[in-house]
């Protein structure tokens, strides 16, 4: 109960991100002018190549299923008060648990291949948020700075086993590890790339929002993000349950990982993630950690996001004109929010 | 409180944008086409050729993305009323690759060049969802129906800079060589310049260093910095922005070689020469091509002889002998009468690999993972 | 090797570690001051671009090297100012705003930059101060280094004698370790965290023009390539103690320098696992630094991203 009353009411964040989405349009278009490009046509250009037909929508919602998985990384430990910041690392430690079932075990039979690789995806991914969990419930240790280092492990590991013990000797030596077998990729729709990994996450989503509204687990989860000491005196156990949110958020986000790896890449190779992790850790915080809103928020930055190829595309801007519209928006979105919640509050 | 950010954000831009007026155009994003103003962008329906270009670094990097755009540029000075072309840059080699190829197809491209590797499995993909498209993948080795691929000899004038380098300084025959990642294109290249130097001079040594990413400039320049240390003559810089190495050289007194553009301007005292993609000409080649209607998937490669790759103008340091040496080479190689990888070739453990008489087929190039005699240091 | 030789590496090796360390370094004395003050910035990366974009477009506009270091400075404290205003005066969460700051800089540097891609310049070139340059060792690690490596020693120990022996560095630590408490004592909390941000964002900025403008001499699209992330953790290893934070960037380095002399000297290794050890010893530190904070006194900022919505006073 603490928890929800501590939230202001749905409509607040709804304007906040009206008033946030309104003030990146507006940068955008100062931006815009200084650059003699019509500021109208070029942010219509970038709305209909976002949701403006079958193939844009198509390629939003492409983008939203990792998107949301790694939103989802970071809303199940936010709701038990912690910032997951590991999103990214989990996301490839997913990818490289998956790709060491398609390299240690080629031979497997065809049926058990997809739940070997899914299952090896999650354990690696949940290993990797279990591990700054244990050390954030075990001794206090902050999980921001341990998750952004294990980043960067993740990382590193990843582009050892590419270009040394997993390299595929038929690749003409790039750093690329052996395809994944059919039978390994995970099934995808018609000849799109949207796959599983979509049923996957608005599965997730659906039972972490009843889980948290209906369950006792639930309930210690909002307790612990309340007051921990509270919680702790009413006998729940805070140390494991952060641990266990971290590596159910890994798990979350090593989906993602085996949908890239399986599906988009269909190996492994350095490269693999381009900064899913650290957008599905703002989009998850741009809707304040609410399950309700994360598929709704991880559909309209997709299609910002993909609509915003328009911007080089139709307007022939460079590239970088995506990370400021993207930044500008982040930015904005939380300071409408924060603002309004403390004209809420006083 | 928002509007106080905003004019924050535009003190910022205004701050840091003493906007130059060649700005946009000097890079290339956009190039005024219509008298009543630029337009930018496929022209769908127009009866001219609409081609897109995708890379995966910025085209500012006057390296490998640079090269590739100015192809692009040269192709549009060059057919100017018979192409229309459009680059999207910094695609990253993920899902996004498909989402962009697949809209430049909607918007009305007719033909894409992916210059990267890295987008073959994506290439073939949306090769296949979009028959009416002509794609061409760089350095590629899988095709379809409607997907070729291409790429140039680069190892010609790696070699001829080898000859150079080895011919400016007789006395210190002792070279650097800064890559990115230890992968056959690279080696093409170190294993082409060491085998020219050594044609020259017995003793010609070329001692590696590779930073391990494509784009970080302090590693780069650290790079060559240990390499002077070690007192060598000069460095080759095989980077995707070749540019810190080069000033890095220059500002260490040794010589600079370096790849994909010509980079004189940044080592005014040590530039030797280097080796420079002809994509002009090779990207006007291919869309006469489909033009024409003579395209077909086959692979697209030459070296000299088709003007698809080029040796960078000379330096100061290098005397016209050597200068004549080297144009003497390229028509050599031009004309067929000299094959850089002929044999017999020693790889760095003394082991003959190609006997005297045979030379290396192209594949056996493309998928070098060895190195010859006299490179010191390449990681096996 | 000769013992000559041996000499002339490590002091290559040594001069090295010390020059690449440099932008590192002045990015993570900055975010030391923050973090003590209790605002932990996630932007490092971001702020060092703008600074190292806004120095080479400075100097190239108007040929004044020392101009072109205070502006990239003063644009990327401008910068972190947003990071306050969400962090401090809105009592925001501090993390995501960090975040997304390091986005919105890497792509304003990269949009706003693009005219100085190539675009050669006048860097900042060796200076040897005379009295330095006679002693033994030192002198020979310190001759030809450029003046930006002094000023962050001197920027060190400046920080470490605000943050220890000042008034406004107990205001400081006060603000990061009890703001409430703080506050109750007539700590000015909000303004010292929004000093400390904005000094930091300077920092981080001089570390970005310490990069395009002295060590490579050249803007690229994120050149930090991942610096500004490194600077995080070393602060972290450095147990937020300034000089532990100048010896730890200059131990990272000199990792990063010796990384090239290996493979010249022959010696083969896995790159990509030697590149990980920084990471994991940012980790092995950081629990050392929370589990000792609990017995003895505290080392980690006991507030650090928490934030503090008391009144302005």
């Amino acid at each position: 109960m603490i928890a929800r009353i501590a939230r202001p009411a749905w409509s607040h964040w709804l304007r906040a991100s009206a008033i946030a989405i309104g003030g990146a349009a507006l940068a955008l278009s100062v931006l815009l002018l200084m650059v003699g490009r019509s500021p109208a046509a070029t942010l219509a250009a970038v709305f209909l190549n976002g949701f403006g037909s079958q193939l844009a929508w198509v390629e939003t919602v492409t983008r939203a299923v990792p998107l949301l998985l790694c939103a989802l990384a970071t809303a199940i430990p936010a709701r038990a008060g912690l910032f997951n910041i590991g999103v990214e690392g989990q996301f490839i430690a997913g990818a490289i648990g998956a790709t060491s079932v398609v390299v240690l075990g080629p031979n497997l039979p065809a049926g058990l291949m997809l739940p070997a690789v899914t299952a090896a995806a999650m354990a690696g991914g949940a290993l990797w948020g279990w591990l700054p969990g244990l050390l954030r419930g075990l001794l206090g240790v902050s999980e921001v700075l341990s998750g952004l280092m294990l980043n960067y492990v993740a990382i590193f590991l990843m582009e050892h086993l590419v270009h040394g013990p997993w390299k595929d000797p038929h690749a003409l030596g790039w750093p690329y590890s052996i395809a994944f077998p059919n039978a390994a990729v995970l099934p995808r729709l018609g000849q799109t790339n949207i796959h599983l990994g979509l049923l996957f996450g608005l599965a997730l989503t659906l039972a972490a929002y009843v889980a948290l509204r209906s369950t006792t687990w639930g309930f210690s989860v909002r307790l612990t993000a309340a007051n921990p000491r509270l919680a702790r005196r009413a006998g729940v156990r805070v140390g494991l349950l952060i641990a266990l949110t971290m590596a159910l958020g890994g798990a979350a986000a090593a989906l993602a990982g085996l949908g890239e790896v399986s599906v988009i890449q269909g190996r492994l190779r350095p490269g693999l993630s381009s900064g899913l992790g650290y957008a599905g850790f703002l989009v998850s915080f741009a809707v304040a950690n609410r399950f309700e809103f994360l598929v709704p928020a991880t559909l309209l930055v997709a299609g910002l996001y993909t609509g915003a190829d328009a911007l080089q595309l139709t307007a022939g801007l460079p590239s970088a004109t995506v990370d400021i519209f993207m930044g500008v928006l982040f930015v904005a979105t939380f300071i409408a929010q924060e603002a309004g919640k403390r004209r809420g509050d006083g | 409180m928002l509007k106080r950010f905003l004019t924050l954000f535009v003190v910022l831009a205004v701050l840091g944008c003493q906007q130059r007026p060649d700005s946009q155009e000097a890079q290339g994003t956009a190039i005024p086409q219509s008298p009543g103003g630029p337009t930018y962008g496929f022209e769908k329906g127009s009866p001219k050729l609409q081609v897109g270009f995708i890379t995966v670094g910025p085209t500012s990097d006057f390296g490998y993305n640079y090269q590739h755009n100015q192809g692009r540029l040269a192709l549009e000075a060059a057919m100017r009323d018979q192409v229309k072309t459009v680059l999207v840059e910094n695609v990253p080699e993920t899902a996004e690759v498909e989402r962009v190829m697949q809209r430049m197809a909607a918007e009305g491209a007719q033909l894409i060049f992916a210059t990267s590797y890295g987008y073959l499995d994506s290439t073939l993909r949306v090769a296949q969802k979009t028959p009416n498209v002509t794609f061409m993948h760089c350095l590629g080795d899988k095709s379809a129906p409607n997907l070729g691929t291409y790429s140039a000899s680069l190892w010609e004038p790696a070699y001829v800079a080898g000859v150079v380098a080895a011919m400016t300084s007789p006395k210190n025959p002792h070279f650097g060589f800064v890559g990115a990642h230890p992968i056959p294109p690279v080696y093409w290249i170190l294993n082409a310049f060491t085998l020219g130097g050594r044609s020259v001079n017995k003793a010609f040594t070329v001692d590696t260093v590779f930073t391990n990413s494509w784009n970080d400039p302090a590693a780069e320049t650290e790079a060559v910095k240990s390499l002077a240390d070690k007192k060598v003559a000069g460095v080759y810089v095989l980077v995707d922005s070749p540019i810190a190495g080069v000033q890095a050289a220059e500002r260490a007194g040794i010589f600079a070689l370096a790849q994909h553009a010509d980079l004189s301007t940044f080592a005014p005292k040590g530039w030797l020469t280097g080796s420079v993609w002809g994509w002009a000409k090779l990207y006007e080649d291919v869309a006469r091509s489909v033009i024409n209607k003579t395209w077909t998937n086959r692979h697209v490669t030459g070296g000299f002889k088709e003007g698809y790759v080029a040796l960078a103008p000379f330096g100061p340091a290098v005397n016209s002998a050597t200068q004549k040496r080297a144009h003497d080479l390229v028509t050599q190689i031009a004309s067929g009468r000299l094959n850089v990888f002929a044999g017999p070739i020693k790889d760095s453990k003394g082991t003959i690999r190609v006997t005297a008489g045979k030379a290396l087929t192209v594949p056996e190039i493309l998928s070098f993972d060895w190195v010859v005699e006299g490179v010191r240091g390449a990681q096996q | 090797m000769e013992s000559t030789d041996v000499g002339l590496f490590l002091v290559s090796l040594f001069a090295g570690a010390i020059r690449c360390g440099t932008p590192i370094a002045f990015a993570a004395l900055g975010e030391t001051l923050s973090e003590k003050a209790g605002i932990l910035n996630l932007g490092i990366e971001g702020l060092m671009l703008v600074g190292a974009m806004v120095a080479v477009a400075v100097q190239v506009e108007t040929g004044n090297l020392w101009l072109a270091v205070i502006a990239a400075g003063l644009s990327s404290a401008v910068l972190a100012s947003i990071h306050a205003y969400v962090a401090v005066g809105l009592g925001g969460n501090q993390v995501v705003s960090g975040i997304a700051l390091s986005l919105l800089g890497a792509g304003l540097s990269g949009f706003l930059g693009r005219p100085y891609v190539g675009i050669r310049f006048d860097g900042i070139g060796a200076w040897t101060p005379p009295l330095i340059s006679d002693l033994p060792v030192v002198g020979q690690l310190f001759a030809s280094q450029d003046p930006l490596v002094y000023v962050c020693v001197v920027a060190a120990v400046g920080i470490s004698l605000l943050l220890f022996h000042s008034r406004f560095g107990l205001y400081v630590r006060a603000a990061g370790e009890d703001p409430q408490a703080a506050f109750a004592q007539g700590v000015p909390v909000h303004q010292v965290r929004v000093i400390a941000v904005l000094v930091g964002g300077f920092f981080a900025g001089l570390g970005g023009a310490h990069l395009s403008l002295a060590y490579t001499h050249l803007w690229a699209e994120r050149m930090t390539a991942g610096q500004g992330w490194i600077a995080a953790g070393l602060v972290i290893v450095a147990r937020w103690r300034p000089a532990a934070v100048l010896a730890a960037a200059y131990l990272f380095g000199g990792l990063t320098v010796l990384h090239p002399r290996l493979q010249a000297a022959g010696v083969s290794f896995s790159p990509y696992l030697v590149s990980m050890f920084p990471y994991l010893g940012a980790i092995l530190a950081l629990v050392l630094a929370t589990v000792a904070s609990r017995g003895r006194g505290p080392i980690l900022p006991a507030a650090l991203a928490r934030s503090f919505r008391g009144a302005w006073s």
